[in-house]
């Protein structure tokens, strides 16, 4: 395991110069990523369809990624990116994945070769849960980040399947009637769990040594890993500038996010929440900073604390009571 | 006026009376473009067409908007390079564009400034009738927001002789009402309408150079294929600094000597700009960041340093 002093000053693959929105969590997770994939191992990317593809990746120039001033044909520094559409990403990393190893077993290629797949969780989740649930029943040796920011923020902000309760969507929109999006979201942790992968965890870049430590793991795994990490979408989710960080690290202790990791065969690993609900930060203080909660919370202007709007109380005491259900569920697994 | 009258109704009759706006995404620059083409559009004798040119772009990225009007048939379906008409919604947008490229000598601008129209000309070296409209001042005081779109269509409806100011008003109306706002917000929009007519000057200059806003050929993908070039060539190329806040740029000082090297601005960077050097007690040292060519002004790196080493600070250009 490296340390975090030296992983952060390493070369990342992204570099500046994408067109996604200022403050974007994906943008954060992305160099992060990048930072460790850059070990003396050449990565390969099987990129779906997701923001963060679209806005990095235009023709013809990638704009936004590139490492280091060295020539294409240094093998550490180099790295291969394969585009297909939304569903595909962990089906075509599991491609690139048999093409490495048949390569490899003829001694055509004589170092290991890391396969990451990104996808959006739109393309993971909603459109393409079975290329992910079949990837992992496969165990394909890849590692799968999932980018869930609970809407398609590609296309204009629709519903997805890990929309979180009460939230307003433009397919789920906040009116008298209903109060937002009331499906409850996908248990795609425990999906991905129950399906055999080597590694399932949910961390935000918010938590940055838990964050590192948790893709090294990955990197190493022998089955599928799994990573979801919570991306708060700045349009999507409406709220101020330079609030992406705080809201991320919010969304994990109120329990909306909980950080999660599961290796294969042993006990999970439930950090920087606690299970018993007096002792976490109130929902509020995750939803109030949220356009997309305005409906269910606001701002006292007295005393400048978030407070549940009169009426809509049962609304948020369901909410509470699904984050609740999702943790003991965590929390069984430990 | 009368001039241009007679000219934009010559221009109907045998060719298209063109239109192209730039602004950053979310400044309204489709707004104004589609409440135009649904003004347009109610004369059965027009021929509109309109349409927002952005590839994927996100909040701040610089957009375009496309409108082409005509009493014949639209047959053209390219981009508009020759407008009589351009429309420079945010002056942070005339950083990454050039809003003049291609107008004629005679052309009209229509700037959401808060310069005098001489001032902008010599600044953006502008030649033709230069209109100018405070616009972000007039949307902070009845919208709360410093959003120029909606005097900026005001104005526009004033210059086309097609719009009479007042039928523009219920036109807009409907777009706004198709759009689900709120009534409190259409009322504060109508009211900003009415207030921005006539808040507006303009003159006629001529400070364009003969190679001011020469339109660039393509100049090719360079020797190789698209996509089989270097990744020096690849990466870097898209400046990203004019997503920032207009008016506004990150500022990094440490006099002190204060940064503690706790790496967080670097691990919550977006861009992965933070520039730094190694250093034997903390690790590293933050020593500022690329803020010219790729901040885009999200904030992160203010909220997040523990020693507050990061701050805003207005944008001091030159003129």
């Amino acid at each position: 395991m490296a340390k975090i002093i030296d992983i952060i000053q390493r070369e990342s693959c992204f570099q500046p110069g994408s067109t996604l929105c200022a403050g974007c969590m994906e943008s954060i997770a992305f160099q992060n990523i990048g930072k460790i994939t850059d070990n003396g191992k050449k990565t390969i990317f099987g990129l779906g369809t997701f923001c963060g593809e679209v806005s990095t990746l235009q023709f013809p120039n990638p704009v936004a990624w590139g490492r280091g001033e060295s020539t294409p044909e240094d093998w550490t520094k180099s790295f291969g990116i394969l585009h297909h559409v939304f569903e595909s990403a962990p089906t075509i990393t599991e491609a690139i994945r048999d093409t490495v190893d048949v390569l490899s077993s003829v001694g055509a290629i004589k170092s290991d070769i890391q396969t990451i797949s990104m996808s959006g969780d739109g393309g993971a989740l909603a459109i393409g849960l079975r290329s992910l649930l079949h990837t992992i029943n496969r165990q394909a040796r890849i590692v799968s980040f999932v980018l869930v920011n609970e809407v398609f923020a590609n296309t204009g902000f629709q519903y997805s399947p890990s929309a979180s309760l009460g939230s307003d969507t433009s397919t789920t929109p906040a009116t008298e009637l209903h109060p937002g999006n009331m499906q409850p979201p996908l248990d795609y942790l425990g999906l991905a769990v129950n399906a055999g992968a080597g590694l399932v965890a949910q961390v935000s870049p918010a938590f940055p040594k838990y964050f590192l430590k948790v893709v090294e793991t990955a990197l190493e795994c022998k089955g599928t890993a799994v990573i979801f990490i919570p991306s708060p979408c700045i349009t999507g989710w409406k709220f101020a500038d330079g609030e992406t960080v705080e809201l991320a690290r919010l969304s994990c202790e109120t329990g909306f996010f909980p950080c999660f990791l599961k290796k294969k065969g042993q006990p999970a690993e439930i950090k920087f929440v606690e299970r018993d609900a007096a002792k976490r930060p109130p929902v509020e203080h995750f939803m109030g900073p949220q356009q997309r909660f305005q409906h269910l919370v606001r701002k006292n202007k007295e005393t400048g604390q978030f407070e549940v709007r009169p009426g809509k109380e049962a609304v948020v005491e369901e909410i509470r009571t699904w984050i609740q259900t999702k943790l003991d569920a965590l929390y069984r697994m430990a | 006026m009368e001039g241009i009258a007679k000219k934009f109704s010559s221009l109907l009759e045998d060719a298209a009376l063109e239109i192209r706006a730039d602004g950053k995404a979310g400044s309204g620059v489709v707004l104004v473009m589609q409440s135009l083409a649904s003004m347009a559009i109610a004369d059965k004798s027009l021929h509109v067409q309109e349409w927002p040119f952005f590839s994927s772009a996100r909040r701040g990225a610089p957009i375009r908007g496309y409108l082409r009007i005509s009493r014949r048939p639209l047959e053209q379906s390219s981009p508009i390079t020759e407008p009589q008409i351009s429309v420079m919604m945010d002056e942070g947008v005339a950083r990454a564009v050039d809003f003049a490229v291609g107008v004629p000598p005679d052309g009209i601008y229509v700037l959401n400034t808060t310069l005098s129209p001489e001032e902008a000309a010599k600044k953006y070296k502008l030649t033709g009738r230069v209109y100018t409209i405070d616009g972000n001042a007039l949307g902070e005081h009845y919208l709360k927001k410093p959003l120029g779109n909606i005097s900026v269509l005001a104005l526009l409806t004033a210059i086309i002789p097609l719009f009479k100011p007042e039928e523009a008003m219920q036109k807009f109306v409907g777009v706004l009402k198709k759009r689900r706002l709120p009534d409190a917000v259409i009322d504060a929009n109508m009211n900003l309408f009415e207030a921005s007519l006539g808040k507006s000057a303009f003159a006629d200059v001529a400070c364009a150079g003969t190679d001011d806003h020469s339109l660039a050929g393509f100049a090719g993908y360079g020797e190789l294929m698209p996509g089989a070039q270097s990744r020096l060539r690849l990466s870097r190329t898209n400046l990203t600094s004019a997503y920032a806040r207009t008016g506004f740029r990150l500022h990094f000082e440490d006099p002190n000597n204060l940064c503690n090297g706790c790496g967080h601005c670097i691990t919550n960077c977006p861009e992965n700009i933070i520039q730094f050097i190694p250093d034997p007690t903390n690790g590293v040292r933050v020593t500022g960041a690329e803020i010219a060519s790729y901040c885009k002004l999200c904030r992160e790196c203010i909220e997040v340093c523990p020693k507050e080493l990061f701050s805003e600070a207005p944008l001091q250009e030159s003129m």
